[in-house]
């Protein structure tokens, strides 16, 4: 791992093939296809094995600061497949211009690692508020508050322990607001795609649970309860995830709030470790000059 | 934040329920039996004859699985609204009867 970004050798080596085919920040698009021969051709990387990587460097529900700036199909948060490399087109996004400049030493560190963490890609370090880090890091501070994920949703459980540098068990909420008659799912955090979301809560909502059980629902058993959501349709747009939960007349929204929180993944539990205690993450991080941090700075405050 | 019930157990009792026969091992078994850390997801051995049983529950709860996968992967994990269950075709071991919502459940037997 970079020492300079917290990158990847293979995230730098794609920043990289990017800019070597004319992709950089600001610059033409370029067809992910022809990026892909290069890292083949360079690093020795497969575009099977690559171009997933390029796709999570680029949509933004993964990571905080996504390193590439996408067009084309590049999947959903609904679940939907990105299209094939030929009909994408990336270049740099701004951070993964400063990224590469950073790895150049062309300016100062920058804290990727401790922003984005790993989760992002399958791991078990969450990530945290990009400017929160920042401003940590600016002032010499402790702490730069719980760990936030790019998709939004809560983040609870054992966030002490975490900052701590323990093993915690976090859990992962999506985002319910209540409106009458209805509760309406608007983030979904993590990796979950939306489609998963509504086909188990649809699931759990459906006759199967609420209705005898055939041959099957001997009289020994006991009566399974009523589900408080009576139907569920998915209304998102592109603009952003509205997954609608109709409520049955009789229910009662707490208990049904608390009747869909407990549905997977509308609420994912993962065991969590930092490599360090927060505070010793933040206070042993060297900046060199702080240029680089500086200049991310700048970047999201514009965001 | 609400509590959350288990639901790596919830699932087995849904199984059971469904006249799945699997027995629960792993985590979820030492929790049932033991206590501790609770699991995160719920492992299941079933028999090759009784995989039919299990994708059909399964179905009935909403998830996915076929009998085809399970019989040629022999471990294969399965997302369903209780959280993830991985199958495992083999023998099952020896288990005994732990009472989960009034349903009985198969649970391995610890040493």
């Amino acid at each position: 791992m970079s020492g300079r970004t917290g990158l990847g050798l293979l995230e730098v080596a794609i920043l990289e093939a990017v800019e070597s085919a004319g992709g950089g920040a600001g610059q033409p698009y370029r067809r992910t296809s022809d990026v892909l021969v290069l890292l083949e051709d360079v690093h020795g990387v497969g575009p099977r094995h690559a171009y997933p990587l390029v796709v999570d460097l680029a949509v933004p529900w993964l990571r905080h600061l996504p390193l590439l700036d996408g067009y084309g199909n590049l999947g959903s948060r609904h679940g939907d497949q990105s299209a094939e490399a030929k009909y994408t087109e990336i270049r740099l996004s701004p951070t993964g211009a400063l990224a590469l400049a950073a790895e150049r030493g062309e300016v100062g560190p920058l804290p990727l690692d401790l922003i984005e963490g790993t989760m992002w890609r399958g791991g078990r370090v969450p990530a945290f508020d990009p400017r929160r880090v920042l401003d940590a890091l600016a002032a010499g501070a402790a702490e730069a508050g719980p760990p936030t994920t790019a998709s939004g949703g809560r983040v609870g459980g054992e966030i002490d322990v975490l900052l701590a540098g323990g093993e915690a068990r976090l859990r992962f909420v999506c985002t319910i607001i209540e409106e009458p008659g209805i509760l309406v799912i608007t983030e979904v955090p993590l990796c979950a795609p939306t489609d998963q979301v509504v086909q188990f809560v649809a699931a759990r909502a459906s006759r199967h649970e609420r209705l005898p059980l055939g041959h099957l629902d001997r009289g020994d058993l006991p009566a399974l309860p009523s589900a408080p959501v009576i139907h569920i349709s998915d209304d998102s747009t592109g603009a952003g995830i509205r997954i609608v939960c109709r409520l049955a007349p009789d229910a009662d929204a707490v208990e049904a709030r608390r009747w869909l929180t407990a549905i997977w993944p509308v609420t994912v539990e993962a065991d969590c470790r930092l490599p360090a205690p927060m505070p010793d993450r933040l206070r042993t991080w060297h900046g060199g000059d702080g240029s680089g941090v500086a200049a991310l700075a700048a970047m999201s405050s514009g965001r | 934040m609400v509590d959350l019930p288990c639901r790596p157990v919830l699932l087995a009792a849904a199984l059971a329920r469904r006249g799945a026969r699997v027995v629960v091992v792993g985590g979820t078994a030492r929790w049932l039996r033991h206590g501790g850390r609770r699991p995160l997801d719920l492992d299941v051995c079933v028999r090759p004859d009784a995989v039919a049983g299990l994708v059909s529950a399964l179905e009935g709860l909403g998830a996915t699985a076929t009998g085809v996968l399970l019989l040629r992967s022999l471990d294969v994990r399965v997302d369903t609204p209780w959280g993830p269950l991985d199958v495992f075709v083999a023998d099952v071991p020896a288990s005994s009867s732990v009472a989960v919502q009034g349903i009985a459940v198969d649970v391995e037997v610890l040493a």
